[in-house]
């Protein structure tokens, strides 16, 4: 009872290690895009949060992942293999971002009688974000759970078409001077393309050597 | 048909600074239910899972059939580890209920038996909706049973089975992998505690001490290498003079030693005297040989 | 003098002694399957390559033989060669005992054989 009571408390405190250390990364960053002209604070403030989501989930998923991989080890996956799967996370995730941001539009709508997503509040983003990721979580769990990663690689490929799909939707609504003005922001650019790159790499560095443990 | 043999060549598990498992030799035959014996620390699981490529080892080599068994898919796929489960994961609570956990395997293995899986689970009574974390010691191990079986891996390893299961469930387990055995001819490592009702089972045992690989024998030869010799003390003692004494207890004057020896060599010695011999139980030749009884003496 | 705790010999000339006693019974009888390997490794809860080893003991005493494809066979003349075995055996494992016991009792070699005697005399257990 003891034992597992600390151990609780163990994962508690290592959870919110996590989370200060992903908000450590992201707020100098979005003080940086804050001090941006007002016009455009929005936006990139919108951009912080997003890539600040995307870290937090990011390092959830890792963590999910990881208690998902030692029964995977423990049944003869390589660690190849889990590193496959840990992409074919990110891309359903990344997918499922941009769809969250596209959804955030008619839900603002809803809530404010306008759109919101590029010049209003943050938080309908923010809820379609967690609401996005609860049931990614949920789904990727279960996938994972009962198909492997066999499976996940065909979810993969359905959710690539609706990660461009969703693309092509962004570039469409999306004013091309905003467009342009996103993409000459190297902080927003930097972060986005960090943002693709870590906890795999780092996931990866680890996953090399781990024992897999009963 | 060529035979695709689990060979472990001068391996060894250094954890820190510290070697946990000394240089190590072993070879796993197909068909034959080996027994993996040992005490706590001795070294049992660090090896399993050397074997079975879930764990890196620090020098030596592990094949299957030739060819490197870490992060081969190919022979992971023959190779089945039943470790023993944990209610506690790395990060948290084993949330997984049973009936993913066996799901899960089932993606993995590809001699997976799902029949035979509902078949044991139905046999067991085992709850495959409950999470691993709630439920008992022995419907863990049970769990890991129907794994081990179900998985129908040429290579299957068990490790402890049996803990906290009751002794009707032990004699259950120990026939169900009998029947399979006899069906199949896969190869079986068990590793347990409880060694007597189990050593009628292997046919060889693997003995580890302290991280050292101390015997690798055919059970039968391995037995009938120990021997009481019992009767009044200085007549025992004339007999055992030449012979080499593991054990030694008495009452008064009775005395009783274990001795390893040929049973040629024993007869030899205890010629014309005034004793008896008998066979030693595995159980007792396990504790005699991994230096158990130096408890007994303190207490 | 007191005997070790344990008197469980080998579980292979078990399996043997238990196929002798059978025959020596009439349980089987010549020219009659033996018991199969796997019969008796499941009846027992016994490693198969345990049983074969009891079995194969039999068959290089010609107390069983093997037809192919068939399995194992109780061989004509088994329960006298078994008899014969059990009888040269008999003087150390029973006998002797028996002996060394009386002695302890300080029993005389008059009032031993008139228990023999006497045992002989009273009809068989079985």
């Amino acid at each position: 009872m003891m034992r597992s009571f600390r151990n609780q408390i163990r994962y508690i405190l290592q959870y919110i290690g996590i989370m200060v250390l992903a908000m450590l990364v992201a707020i100098p960053y979005m003080t940086i895009v804050l001090h941006e002209d007002t016009e455009f604070s929005m936006l990139s403030y919108q951009a912080a949060t997003y890539f600040m989501l995307l870290l937090f989930s990011f390092l959830f998923i890792c963590i999910f992942n990881s208690s998902n991989l030692m029964p995977a080890l423990q049944f003869g996956a390589t660690r190849k293999g889990w590193f496959r799967a840990m992409l074919v996370n990110k891309i359903l995730f990344a997918a499922g971002g941009i769809a969250a941001i596209l959804l955030a539009t008619p839900v603002a709508q809803i809530f404010y009688g306008q759109p919101v997503v590029f010049g209003g509040s943050v938080f309908p983003l923010f809820a379609a974000s967690a609401l996005f990721m609860a049931s990614y979580g949920a789904m990727l769990g279960y996938a994972s759970a009962r198909y492997g990663a066999k499976w996940l690689a065909i979810g993969t490929a359905v959710f690539f078409i609706v990660l461009i799909g969703a693309t092509v939707l962004l570039l469409v609504f999306l004013p091309t001077e905003r467009l342009a003005t996103l993409a000459s922001n190297p902080w927003l650019v930097a972060g986005l393309l960090i943002a693709c790159i870590p906890p795999e790499f780092i996931g990866w560095l680890v996953l090399r050597k781990i024992p897999a443990k009963g | 048909m060529e035979q695709k043999n689990l060979v472990a060549a001068g391996v060894t598990k250094k954890y820190k600074n510290v070697e946990v498992l000394h240089p190590t030799d072993i070879t796993i035959e197909p068909g034959k239910i080996y027994g993996l014996i040992g005490r706590n620390g001795a070294g049992k699981t660090t090896l399993l899972s050397l074997l079975t490529g879930q764990n890196p080892q620090t020098t030596g080599t592990v094949t299957y059939a030739g060819q490197k068994v870490w992060e081969n898919e190919d022979a992971l796929g023959e190779i089945c580890f039943a470790r023993e489960l944990n209610a506690m994961l790395m990060f948290g609570p084993n949330s997984f209920k049973g009936k993913h956990y066996l799901e899960m395997a089932a993606c993995y293995y590809p001699n997976w038996d799902k029949a035979y899986a509902q078949r044991l689970i139905a046999d067991f009574e085992l709850d495959t909706k409950k999470k691993i974390s709630k439920l008992s010691k022995g419907m863990m191990s049970m769990l890991t049973i129907v794994l081990a079986l179900a998985s129908r891996a040429p290579i299957t390893i068990l490790d402890e089975p049996v803990a906290g299961l009751d002794v009707a469930m032990r004699d259950r387990f120990y026939r169900l992998l009998l029947d399979d055995y006899q069906k199949t001819g896969r190869t079986f490592v068990v590793s347990t505690h409880i060694i007597e009702e189990a050593s009628s089972v292997f046919e060889e045992i693997i003995l580890l001490d302290k991280g050292n690989l101390v015997e690798k024998l055919n059970t039968d030869e391995y037995v009938s290498q120990f021997h009481y010799i019992s009767g009044k003390d200085d007549v025992v003692d004339q007999a055992t003079s030449g012979l080499k004494v593991l054990h030694s207890e008495g009452l008064g004057r009775q005395k009783t030693v274990c001795v390893r020896a040929q049973k040629q060599n024993v007869l030899a010695a205890a010629a014309g005297l005034d004793v008896e011999l008998a066979p030693v139980p595995l159980q007792k030749i396990f504790v005699y040989v991994t230096g158990g009884e130096k408890e007994e003496n303190l207490a | 003098m007191q005997a070790p705790l344990s008197g469980t010999t080998s579980i292979y000339l078990q399996i043997a002694n238990l196929v002798e006693d059978n025959i020596l019974k009439d349980i089987l009888l010549e020219e009659e399957q033996a018991p199969s390997t796997n019969e008796l490794a499941r009846l027992y809860a016994i490693n198969p390559a345990t049983a074969a080893k009891g079995l194969n003991l039999l068959a290089d005493e010609g107390i069983l033989y093997k037809k192919r494809g068939l399995g194992m066979f109780v061989a004509p003349g088994a329960k006298t060669m078994v008899q014969a075995k059990r009888k040269e055996a008999f003087k150390s494992t029973y006998i002797q005992p028996l002996v060394a016991e009386a002695k302890n009792l300080g029993l005389t070699q008059q009032e031993l054989t008139h228990m023999l005697a006497e045992a002989l005399q009273e009809p068989s257990e079985t």
